[in-house]
């Protein structure tokens, strides 16, 4: 027993310096006193029931216990002589105290067992930040599904354009974790990891203020805890749908987009009552889920101009016939809210292991997903929207992506007042893009002899477009769309970590100290393989096919050979060969393994009218990246075209100290303040950091795009420092609010900049990342909860804010760069800073045997979200290099011209209104539970992004603008480009809209249309 | 029971970890296509003798003058086509190219040449065609290939000169070889056509022969 004693503090003491992740548990502490004398009951026994965790209390009457997985438990006190009192529902929350205490009654006293419902309090008495806190039972009746929709309900949370800020922070300044270990992407700041809502124990979102023991994330963390099994066998399936009517038809006046969700879990003791097991399954398909509004079109053939809708269509230019005639054969046609070759298939599971072996618990928690898609921006970049898509949705891209986390928690409990924890986790997230018909083998994609075998004719006329991506192109008025046989783009990345933590928590009288830190350990990989390359590379071997062998055995002359002829499309690959395999080198051409080292000490000092949160961490940060000795003067070697890349300089670990300091003032049971400064550090992401050598060949000579794939050179962490200061009041037996207000000063965020070389440097000047943006941030977040009363409960959240900054996103100062003018350092609105925003939910529901046979357990809920717009700049500009389909747009930042301050209008008032009925019917043990929801139940027409010419969604100033628009549409057809215009760019929800204004794939004038989902539920 | 509940979290890890590789991104890229070409060889040098011939150094096999060693497949791009004589070439075996090397005779003490002439590309079909080559250098030649009606012909052939594939009929045919602007009939032999085929005219003065290869 001594050795393995020892063995296990052997093993804590390796593990020590590589250190912990967040804490996925709690505790439950309070006192046990005589009912009738209020004297304390030194020695009463107080057990968790249907566990192993008890303590007893001590010479005050006072216990804790320490270490209580999240979840909703009963507990019991017991002492001789007195009779035992129970109290259940007491629901324990991820790293934070949950305070009951016990009056025992006399065993003299005639009184019967007591047993005491508890209810969850309304205010939390030791949080020292404000914590939004949601388990299933909380969500499950509002009309979301997804647990990041509920998280966007949350005060402080704005999401848009698909991203999600906390209290004016970029999107990739959230951090996310599920079991305690990391989950974020750290290639974009996104959540990796999905997590089933009926998997959830429950989430906490800490928008701000966050104890020493969480780091890397400056604007929230998400924090997620999966449920375990219990001691019954217990199972639950469910099926939703919104798949009433046919694709383009509608069904109670709303369009289907062929959802279907299957959700299983099952859980329970396995083989002995201190195993248990809980797993969760899920797979949902969506036909359509490029859900939006979108008005259909049907241009026919005819051999004359009839209207709008009826015109030749003859191709503008001098195509070959075979492809006129299947234009004309099939006409465009699309129909209502129904977006062709956007199916996505997805597997989710989630589990949870627990092995309860007192004093050691073992823990495995993890999650797997699988998805395949039709990914939407498939072909090409300019010409990849929807509606190009039409003629080659046979060859529409495909997206696998796989993700897992697997963490693997060991706790030894050393006593009853302290404990330590080892963390071991794995992540793992892998992705390919590719072709439907010759999936990986992209040598394959334009080869004329495979394709040929495959029933695959090329309409190969015009060549390639090296500025579409290598698509080819069919020009029908001015429009382009994708010919038919032309392969999609081939890419592919694996990024993962090996990590570990170590945490170390005792009780100390009223002080809970911890201590402990965490590492992970990357490995990032990319390969891209735009369409026009890989034919390039084809022909180039065919061609050349002795460099080629050469090339293939590794030939450094001959690989940087192909590599050059990759051109933009191999720029951002790195871990992987030209030729797509997997190499591990030193340098910028290697894979990449950046490292994050914390530790951390904390003391919660918990006393009746004061609680103190202190703690100090330290971050390790190393990003394993280049920087260039001088940046002014980089070894550019114009001989030959290409870096010296043994004179890249490694760039030096950054080492960060953050302070954390939390109070929360408890000054009756029903009333708390709180108040809490921190400091917060974060690596950049992997996209600012990483590229290939083939990117530092194009560096110097202007080969790289000005504003695409653009990476820093030795960047350092983006700093925040935060101030909170809060105020909880219990105002009613069932009501509360919460008030809190906060500013945040964030500092090195990443922005552009132009490095201007010296003159006697061969090098060219170029555009790189830096540490340079601002922001300044400011609200007030106000939640309001009432606890149900009767058969009503509610929510109302709502949140002002003011986010104020240089910058909205790294490549904000890319216009003034490139017009020669100073990197704009004025502080104007961020672009996703929405002034005012909120939800209201109320919830009617009858209790069993409440309202008779027909109502009971039946409930209605509501849900009205409301924001107000978000920051643009009105502009004006020339139509400069624009195709003609994008009209009035302008594209290119370098011909915008703002007509008014930076982000000095705002985008219109958004509102929606969500409902939510069901029905649950009991049979013995089994409940039956049917449903259906409704999102945006009016079918409202949310504008959420104008052009910047008007101000508006639906008119772009273009067609309406002679001057503009004049020799464009004489120059594409007349009144037939204007009908297709019409069709395509202003009542189609701007299919055009988010290729000009914005970069960004997936941009929509409009919110989402009305859905109707209709689902079952069941569960013993 | 606690061993067996270790076995099991330990077999749940090991599940976990196998499947998280579940989406298929290989580590390795295509196998990259081979990029072939393909070539015959023929000796034309009368004075040359049997020779072994190789391609970057490996032996191909003993070729005698007016016969061949068949189609084979060679990797594509620049290949040295060495006589065990000593001489030798650097040969362009394009991509694709299915393609003839004939060995030429020696002229007044230059060079030998390796003369490369191409078929088609590998995957073409092969049509129904005649060709006609002059590999002899005592002569410019006039050829017919006669068939009654279907006769093609083709004057002044100069040493090294080619036809080029002319469509034909499938029958049988002569090839008649003459001076160039003569009667003189040099050589004629009959070539029964039924796909792609070339007529290589070999020889010295007085010696000539016409050699049939079918292309298929």
């Amino acid at each position: 027993m001594k050795k393995r004693k020892n063995l296990i503090y052997l093993l804590a003491a390796l593990l020590l310096p590589m250190l912990a992740m967040a804490s996925t548990t709690g505790k439950i502490k309070g006192k046990v006193v005589d009912r009738e004398t209020n004297e304390p009951l030194p020695g009463a026994n107080v057990v968790i029931m249907g566990t192993t965790y008890g303590t007893a209390t001590d010479v005050t009457g006072e216990f804790v216990i320490l270490n209580v997985p999240v979840g909703v438990y009963e507990l019991k006190a017991s002492y001789i002589g007195y009779r035992e009192v129970k109290i259940e529902n007491i629901r324990v929350n991820s790293g934070l105290t949950t305070e009951f205490d016990f009056k025992l009654p006399s065993e003299a006293l005639e009184v019967n067992a007591v047993t005491i419902v508890a209810e969850r309090p309304l205010v939390n008495q030791n949080a020292t930040n404000v914590t939004r806190i949601q388990s299933y039972d909380d969500f499950k009746n509002i009309p979301v599904r997804t647990v990041n929709s509920v998280v966007a309900l949350q005060p402080g949370v704005v999401v848009q354009n698909g991203a999600l800020f906390v209290r004016g922070g970029r999107n990739d300044e959230v951090g996310y974790y599920l079991e305690g270990a990391n989950t974020r992407d750290q290639n974009n700041g996104n959540n990796a990891i999905t997590v089933i809502p009926e998997a959830l124990e429950e989430f906490q979102l800490q928008a701000g203020g966050y104890t020493a023991e969480f780091g890397g994330a400056n604007a929230g963390i998400l924090r997620q805890t999966l449920k375990s099994g219990g001691n019954d066998y217990r199972f639950s399936f469910q099926t939703e749908t919104d798949n009433f009517a046919d694709r383009g038809e509608t069904f109670l006046g709303t369009h289907s987009y062929g959802y279907t969700d299957y959700t299983a879990t099952v859980s329970g003791p396995l083989l002995t009552k201190r195993l248990k097991f809980f797993l969760a399954g899920q797979n949902i398909f969506e036909r359509d889920r490029a859900t939006r509004f979108w008005k259909g079109f049907e241009f026919n053939h005819s051999d004359t101009y009839v209207d709008e809708n009826h015109f030749p269509l003859i191709l503008t230019t001098n195509r070959e016939a075979r492809i006129e005639a299947l234009i004309q054969r099939q006409g465009l046609k699309m129909s209502d809210n129904a977006i062709p070759a956007a199916s996505r298939n997805q597997w989710i599971g989630n589990g949870t292991l627990v092995f309860d072996a007192k004093p050691l618990i073992f823990r495995l928690g993890g999650s797997l997903s699988w998805r395949r898609q039709d990914d939407l921006a498939s072909a090409g970049t300019v010409v990849g929207s929807l509606v190009s898509r039409m003629f080659n949705v046979d060859r529409t891209q495909v997206e696998d992506l796989s993700t897992g986390l697997l963490n693997f928690k060991v706790t030894h409990l050393l006593g009853s007042k302290s404990f330590y924890e080892v963390n071991l986790n794995y992540f793992d997230r892998r992705e390919v893009r590719y072709d439907p018909i010759f999936k990986h083998n992209f040598w394959a994609y334009w080869d004329s002899t495979s394709n040929a075998q495959e029933g695959v004719q090329f309409y190969d006329y015009a060549g390639l477009a090296p500025w579409r991506g290598g698509a080819q192109v069919m020009d029908i008025y001015g429009f382009d769309f994708i010919a038919p046989g032309t392969p999609a783009n081939y890419t592919k990345n694996k990024r993962n970590y090996v990590g570990g933590s170590f945490a170390f928590n005792t009780q100390h009288e009223q002080h809970e100290l911890k201590f402990g830190g965490s590492y992970e350990r990357w490995t990032a990989r990319n390969f891209s393989l735009d369409t026009q390359w890989s034919r390039t590379q084809l022909q180039a071997a065919r061609q050349n096919p002795d460099d080629y062998r050469d090339a293939l055995a590794g030939d450094p002359r001959a690989v940087g050979a192909f590599r050059t002829l990759a051109g933009a499309s191999q720029r951002s690959t790195y871990g992987y060969d030209t030729f797509g395999n997997e190499i591990d080198v030193e340098g910028p051409e290697g894979s990449r393994h950046p490292y994050y080292l914390s530790f951390y000490a904390q003391d919660k000092f918990e006393a009746r009218d004061l609680v103190i949160n202190a703690g100090l961490r330290v971050d390790v940060m190393d990003n394993d990246d280049f920087v260039f000795a001088d940046p002014t003067n980089p070894p550019w070697d114009r001989t030959n075209q290409s870096l010296f890349l043994d004179q890249l300089v490694k760039k030096e670990a950054a080492v960060e100290v953050s302070p954390r300091l939390g109070l929360a003032f408890p000054i009756t049971e029903r009333t708390v303040f709180h108040m809490q400064y921190g400091k917060f550090v974060q690596a950049p992401q992997f996209g600012s950091l990483y590229n290939g050598s083939s990117w530092f060949d194009a560096l110097f000579t202007g080969g790289t795009s000005f504003r695409f794939n653009v990476v820093g050179l030795g960047l350092n962490p983006e700093k925040t420092t935060q101030y909170e200061v809060g105020f909880s009041q219990q105002f009613s037996d069932a009501a509360a609010f919460d008030l809190t207000a906060y500013y945040k000063n964030i500092e090195d965020q990443i922005q552009f900049s132009r490095v201007v070389v010296d003159p006697t440097s061969p090098a060219s000047d170029y555009n790189v990342l830096v540490n340079g943006d601002f922001a300044t941030t400011a609200g007030v977040e106000l939640s309001l909860s009432l606890r149900r009363t009767k058969r009503v409960a509610g929510q109302i959240n709502y949140t002002f804010s003011r986010s104020l900054g240089t910058g909205s996103a790294a490549n904000t100062a890319v216009a003034g760069i490139e017009q020669v003018t100073q990197v704009p350092t004025i502080i104007s609105p961020l672009d996703f800073n929405r002034p005012q925003r909120g939800s209201a939910s109320i919830d009617y529901r009858f209790a069993k045997g409440d309202g008779g046979p027909i109502l009971q357990q039946l409930g209605l809920n509501l849900l009205m979200n409301f924001s107000s717009g978000h920051p643009y700049t009105r502009s004006e500009g020339e139509f400069g290099q624009q195709d003609a389909s994008i009209g009035g747009q302008i594209t290119d930042p370098r011909s915008r011209r703002p007509l008014e301050a930076v982000n000095a209008s705002l985008t219109p008032w958004n509102f929606d209104l969500n409902l939510r009925l069901d029905k649950t019917v009991s049979l013995g043990r089994l409940g039956l539970n049917f449903y259906m929801y409704v999102q945006n139940l009016t079918n409202r027409q949310n504008v959420v992004n104008v052009y910047r010419r008007t101000g508006n969604a639906y008119d772009d100033g273009f067609l309406s603008n002679p001057d503009l628009s004049g020799p464009i549409i004489a120059a594409n057809g007349g009144e037939q480009f204007v009908a297709l215009y019409r069709a395509i760019n202003l009542n189609g929800n701007g299919e055009n809209f988010a290729l000009g204004e914005s970069d960004v794939f997936g941009l929509q004038l409009l919110g989402p249309p009305r859905q109707i989902r209709f689902g079952a539920r069941v569960e013993f | 029971m606690a061993s067996q509940a270790i076995k099991l979290i330990l077999s749940a890890c090991t599940s976990a970890v196998l499947l998280l590789s579940c989406a298929d991104v290989p580590s390795t890229g295509p196998q990259p296509p081979e990029v072939l070409s393909e070539f015959r060889f023929v000796h034309a040098a009368p004075e040359l003798g049997s020779v072994q011939l190789a391609v970057d150094g490996v032996s191909q096999g003993d070729l005698t003058y007016s016969n061949t060693l068949g189609y084979k497949s060679f990797p594509a791009g620049s290949r040295e086509v060495s006589l065990s004589n000593g001489e030798k070439q650097f040969v362009a075996m394009s991509t694709d190219l299915r393609g003839t090397v004939a060995v030429l005779p020696s002229i007044g003490g230059a060079a030998r040449e390796f003369f490369r002439i191409s078929e088609r590309r590998i995957f073409d079909t092969p049509g129904v065609a005649v060709r006609v080559l002059n590999f002899s250098p005592s002569y410019s030649v006039d050829v017919r290939v006669i068939a009654g009606a279907d006769t093609v012909a083709n004057a002044r052939l100069a040493y090294k000169g080619d036809t080029g594939y002319r469509v034909v009929a499938a029958r049988d045919y002569v090839i008649e070889v003459k001076e160039a602007g003569t009667d003189v009939v040099l050589a004629s032999s009959p070539l029964t056509v039924s796909n792609s085929h070339t007529a290589l005219i070999l020889g010295a003065a007085g010696a000539l022969t016409i050699k049939s290869l079918s292309d298929h």
